[in-house]
């Protein structure tokens, strides 16, 4: 199927010259113009604030509160969804056009049953074939039972793959000619991520519905669209081919979002700076603030439209000179592991509610040591990092502190032990109290932590060091957690965990809340400081990329066992166990086949084609 | 806080409740005598006295500025006793769901079973009736109420990722209860103090309305209404001036705390994110 070549097939969908604005004019997305042929597929990528979702939401014709459409034309089936009535809006969406939104469990009414869910939309969209046999026909086209047992049941009776799965098939059930997902992916672990994405490849090899996906994961995208759109600020900064776009990007944008993907292996390459929010657009180039390559005029002149090769455009007047330097391989690190280890955590067991959770968890860091524990979504993963630190009651085991045992609870632990383990958490923006600046909490953290000797000393210079060490202005430390974005947060977070000269850092999840130049910027971040501190590190995550690029040794815990562990480069390589298996099949860069991110790993190239049955 | 932020209603609210508690506080300075008999009983208003006269033939106008100071004391008093048993019980048992919490809860879910008007009573009966006996026995049926609320309110910030840090950097449970949870659920319990206060004073006003806590011939607002229902139709003024004026108040404070919470709390603007950045 090849891209773009709407001129001889016709269009699904053709969006012209579409801006869209807050009330107060201050625009959202910006002469955003693109056109789908008949089964084609198109990737919107941005971070967040790119104003993609709101640009999806315009595509069935709907604006949230405050929202209004500035000008463009959105065309399905002929007609402008955007200068239709309310009656040919309702009868446009769902027949022609169809909305999967980001976040199914919250978007599937908990009080409907799985076949009313569908049902409904058969009743509202396609009077004319209610019935069961499309209902069945609907989730048949997702894989999913379609017998009376499943259909009765409630959202939360289903997994979340399953969950997502459902909202498509209600989505298909009046056989859409284009279906727009939003964030398909986001929220599930990696193997549902990837049968996920299989599944729409089937759904449409089967029904050749045209899709539209939007997302901020470059992977999804590489693997479901044709073309490729990407989206900074509400401006389209490139658009092309996905082939062409990924393997040969233009815009240093979209060069510096490649670059950041974590990947087993490889050293992400973080952008700092955030896209600037709607009310604080101006003139010239976006991205320039943040742009390694920016010419004095980038501030000033708005870019235009440059071709970049067949079908493919980009914004940016100085594309040819390509700056941005592949990431980096990692090398392997030596380190003598005879010393007592930081920590030994030996046959721990805990339970909750009468169920153990983590099953004889053995586990060694020795110091300057990053180690990763790797486990789906219930594997017992985060109980472990909380019984580290001390917020879990444990049942039974051990766990040393460079050869100290320390306290099951917190409460219990002398300070010395406070200061050694500390956390980043998941959730960066309920990490810190929104009562109190930034700095007035790292004060407190040090005052309660640090030495007395340490504590005699001024706080300001070692408050703004602290700060300098996680790149953090000074003017971080009289902000309020509001006024920091989630990446400027997590590296405040982690400023608090360094405060007094940690051991360990135990971070749970601590990348996954955040964008993926974010991602990479804290990534780099943990790994200069375990280099030049010393520090260990316990990375929890679900995340393959995230594991492999910054671990030097993984545990792998399935359903509160540690399943297997080795050397990073070694689990890779040949994983044993049959999650680690699964888990390193399931991503694209891993897998075989994959356009763009096979660079850098050992693995022999296949066409791209064996992906696309 | 700026008075700009309120929206109308609470600005109509608050410009209410300061003159209620300006009278209250003031009309006993300029008012003197309200224990003096003036004249017939029920006698309707004259210029002399614009409110007429009361069932014992004392001024009705005179016994309103004097009548509002009780309410605002004992309303007052109730209030902050409900909030001093009901916050820091309700903050502990949001970080503790142990035994100790379990009981505790348990013995307050027994006082809701009990009707708030009978339960007033009831204790005021038990004792001998007194101010202190009212007020005790308002607080208590109220206790309840906020330690819930409270409880609510502060388990959910409780699973914050700010309160693990706050336990890992060796907080102790008395600055996590203060430090981490209160400020932050202070949204919540303004909405609330509003409901608090107005059934306070229903509650103390129909104590004394009922003869429990305040004694005649005390000038009450709520003693009044009830001391001259008798009268009403020969002189409704003496009913209707003091039962408006614990309407106005009333109604003013629920106007005000209605409008507190959504101007309360900390806005930022993005001002800072960009250079930041």
């Amino acid at each position: 199927m090849k891209a773009l070549d709407h001129a001889r097939r016709g269009t699904a969908l053709a969006v012209h010259d579409l801006s869209i604005s807050l009330v107060s004019a201050a625009p959202i997305v910006e002469n955003v113009g693109f056109a789908l042929p008949p089964g084609g597929s198109l990737g919107i990528v941005g971070e967040s604030g790119s104003g993609k979702t709101t640009l999806a939401m315009a595509l069935v014709g709907h604006t949230g509160p405050g929202i209004r459409i500035a000008s463009g034309r959105v065309e399905i089936a002929g007609r402008d969804i955007l200068a239709a009535g309310p009656k040919e809006v309702a009868a446009l969406r769902g027949r022609q056009i169809a909305y999967v939104p980001q976040d199914a469990p919250s978007a599937l009414n908990p009080s409907m049953r799985a076949g009313d869910i569908v049902a409904e939309m058969l009743r509202i969209h396609a009077p004319e074939r209610y019935g069961s046999d499309s209902i069945a026909k609907a989730m048949d086209l997702v894989d999913l039972p379609s017998d009376s047992a499943f259909l009765k049941r409630y959202p939360h009776q289903l997994s979340g793959g399953q969950q997502q799965r459902l909202a498509i098939a209600a989505a298909m059930a009046a056989e859409p000619r284009v279906l727009v997902l939003d964030e398909p992916t986001t929220g599930l672990d990696m193997i549902t991520q990837k049968r996920i994405l299989d599944e729409v490849g089937r759904l449409r090899a089967r029904t050749g519905v045209a899709v539209v996906v939007i997302s901020h994961d470059l992977e999804v995208v590489e693997e479901l669209c044709d073309a490729t759109l990407v989206l900074y600020a509400g401006r389209v900064v490139e658009q092309g081919p996905t082939r062409a776009l990924l393997k040969v990007p233009a815009h240093p944008y979209t060069r510096g979002l490649i670059g950041a993907v974590a990947r087993p292996g490889v050293r992400p390459r973080g952008m700092y700076g955030s896209a600037p929010p709607p009310n604080r657009r101006k003139g010239g180039c976006l991205f320039s603030p943040r742009c390694p390559q920016a010419h004095d005029d980038c501030r000033e002149v708005n870019p235009a439209p440059q071709k970049a090769g067949p079908e493919h455009w980009v914004s940016c007047p100085y594309h040819v000179e390509k700056t941005i330097v592949e990431a980096a391989p990692i090398g392997e690190r030596k380190r003598d592991t005879c010393e007592i280890p930081v920590l030994d955590i030996r046959d721990l067991t805990v339970a909750y509610r009468g169920q153990r959770v983590l099953k004889n968890v053995s586990l060694t860091i020795q110091r300057g040591e990053r180690v990763a524990l790797l486990g789906q979504s219930g594997s017992g993963k985060t109980t472990l990092g909380r019984c580290v630190a001390g917020l879990v009651d444990r049942e039974a085991g051990d766990i040393r502190l460079n050869g100290t045992p320390l306290s099951p609870r917190v409460a219990r632990r002398p300070r010395d032990q406070l200061r050694a383990v500390q956390m980043v958490l998941q959730n960066p923006y309920v990490s810190f109290n929104p009562q109190f600046t930034i700095g007035a909490t790292l004060r407190r953290t040090m005052r309660m932590l640090c030495d007395p000797g340490r504590a005699a000393q001024p706080d300001r210079p070692r408050l703004l060091h602290l700060l300098e060490r996680v790149r953090l202005p000074a003017e971080a430390a009289d902000a309020y957690p509001a006024q920091l974005s989630g990446g400027e947060l997590q590296r405040a977070a982690i400023a608090q965990a360094l405060a007094c000269a940690p051991d360990l850092i135990i971070c749970d999840e601590a990348t996954s809340a955040l964008d993926v130049s974010v991602q990479a910027v804290v990534i780099e971040l943990l790994r200069d400081l375990t280099e030049d501190e010393g520090v260990s590190l316990l990375v929890i995550s679900h995340d393959l990329g995230v594991v492999g690029s910054i671990s030097d040794r993984i545990y792998v815990l399935d359903q509160g066992l540690i399943v297997e562990h080795a050397p990073t480069p070694v689990l890779l390589a040949s994983p044993k166990s049959d999650l680690a298996k699964r888990l390193i099949a399931s991503r694209p860069d891993t897998a075989a086949g994959s356009t763009v991110f096979h660079a850098t790993s050992q693995r022999t190239e296949k066409t791209h084609d064996t992906l696309h049955p | 806080m700026h008075l700009r932020e309120l929206s109308p209603s609470g600005i109509v609210g608050t410009g209410i409740v300061l003159g209620v508690v300006a009278i209250a506080l003031f009309g006993p300075i300029f008012f003197s005598g309200s224990t003096e008999i003036v004249g017939r009983p029920f006698m309707m208003p004259t210029p002399g006295h614009p409110l007429g006269l009361d069932g014992y033939g004392r001024d009705v106008l005179t016994r309103l500025m004097n009548g509002g100071l009780t309410i605002l004391l004992l309303v007052t008093a109730t209030t902050a006793l409900v909030y001093a048993v009901g916050i820091p019980v309700g903050l502990f048992t949001a970080l503790h769901s142990r035994a100790l919490s379990a009981s505790a809860l348990w013995l307050f879910d027994c006082l809701l079973a009990f009707p708030p008007l009978l339960l007033v009573l009831l204790l005021a009966a038990s004792t001998a009736g007194g101010v202190t006996a009212a007020v005790i026995a308002v607080a208590a049926s109220q206790v309840p109420w906020v330690t819930r609320l409270v409880r609510a309110a502060a388990s959910e910030v409780a699973t914050s990722g700010y309160v693990d840090a706050a336990r890992l950097r060796g907080e102790s449970t008395w600055s996590i209860m203060w430090r981490e949870l209160l400020p932050n659920i202070r949204a919540t319990m303004l909405a609330d103090l509003g409901l608090r206060i107005t059934v306070s004073i229903l509650l103390i006003t129909s104590a004394s309305f009922l003869g429990v806590g305040l004694r005649p011939p005390t000038a009450d607002w709520g003693l009044m209404a009830a001391e001259n229902r008798n009268g009403l139709a020969l002189q409704p003024w003496a009913v209707l001036a003091p039962a408006a004026m614990i309407a106005l108040l009333t109604v003013g404070v629920n106007l005000m705390f209605d409008a507190w919470p959504k101007t309360s709390g900390r806005r930022h603007s993005a001002e800072l994110t960009e250079n930041v950045a």
